[in-house]
């Protein structure tokens, strides 16, 4: 194993954002197989050893790249090629708009109302799409050459979902 | 995950929750948020000749994060301002006997004493630049 392949290369997959998701399930079903335990059961101990690394690398990278924030994120550090960024910025004003709808959501959980409720997770839905359709177009412009510029914008447009999805779970 | 009976304490009955003024010139709103997880919280405190008179706090987060800004309050009022701005998370580790998985919620109330801090000065800085162009301004009238 080259521990300096990363996750599209261990699925044989383009390096970007949008990954076809049947595909990466193929393809780790099928690279899982031939790691699989009892095929080895007879090997050398080396080999064994080689295969259950095999297996932790394929079953890291599947829940990675299966996950879309997790993939962003993964992404955004491989282009980010060990270069600093600010891991807390944010645009301004949104810590501030994320604390008023948690607010909202205090005041519909004292006073349930169902629907004001529904129209804030579509508020909330809303706004989770605007983030990741800006984060499918900036990852395109940081694959064709990334400034830190347009990592700062990804590592901030990562945050804000972050955020928005801790809203989701309690509008849920 | 077992929460300490310190955190249990505060977050059962969290100390010193509400809101200030946050137009008075003397309260400084501090509002952060870890995106590791996405909680918010808002810390305000309330200045008197240099020293925290008062501190309410808000957080939307995990137990430890509410009673990490508990005992944040608790712990600064009382204290100056230059006191306060020396309190470290982990301290606040310590006390609540926080597990690793937990110290960025410390870490969230260690950063809102600071954003509080840091608002309450510059109002204050505001408010000094105000009066210094007063000055200036009556000079002016002045000669
Ligand atoms: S889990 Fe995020 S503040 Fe505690």
């Amino acid at each position: 194993m080259t521990p300096e392949r990363d996750y599209f290369q261990v699925f044989g997959l383009a390096r970007g954002y949008a990954v076809d998701l049947a595909e990466l399930d193929a393809r780790y079903e099928r690279l899982s197989f031939d790691v699989h335990p009892d095929f080895f059961a007879a090997a050398t101990p080396a080999e064994k050893q080689r295969a259950e690394r095999l297996a932790a690398e394929l079953n890291a990278g599947y829940r990675t790249l299966r996950d879309e924030p997790e993939r962003a994120a993964y992404l955004l550090g491989l282009l980010a090629a060990g270069r600093a960024l600010d891991t807390r910025q944010l645009p301004a004003g949104f810590l501030q708009q994320m604390f008023a709808l948690q607010e909202q959501v205090d005041e519909l959980e004292a006073a349930p109302e169902p629907a004001a409720k529904a129209e804030l997770g579509r508020a909330v839905a809303a706004r989770l799409d605007a983030v990741r359709a800006e984060r499918v177009a900036l990852f395109a412009r940081a694959l064709a050459g990334a400034t830190p510029e347009l990592l700062q914008a990804l590592q901030s447009n990562v945050n804000c979902e972050k955020y928005l999805l801790r809203l989701q779970a309690r509008l849920a | 995950m077992a929460y300490s009976n310190k955190v249990i304490d505060h977050y059962s009955n969290p100390r010193n929750v509400g809101v200030l003024d946050k137009s008075d010139p003397n309260v400084g709103t501090g509002m952060v948020g870890a995106p590791e997880c996405g909680d918010v919280m808002k810390l305000q405190i309330k200045v008197e000749n240099d020293v925290i008179v008062d501190a309410k706090f808000k957080t939307f987060g995990c137990g430890s994060a509410i009673a990490s800004s508990s005992l944040a309050t608790e712990w600064i009022k009382g204290r100056t301002v230059d006191d306060a701005m020396k309190i470290r998370n982990t301290e606040i580790v310590q006390e609540l006997s926080l597990p690793p998985v937990k110290i960025h919620c410390s870490v969230l109330a260690e950063d809102a004493i600071k954003s509080a801090i840091a608002d309450y000065k510059r109002k204050h800085g505001q408010a000094a630049t105000t009066q210094q162009q007063e000055q200036q301004t009556q000079q002016q009238a002045r000669s």
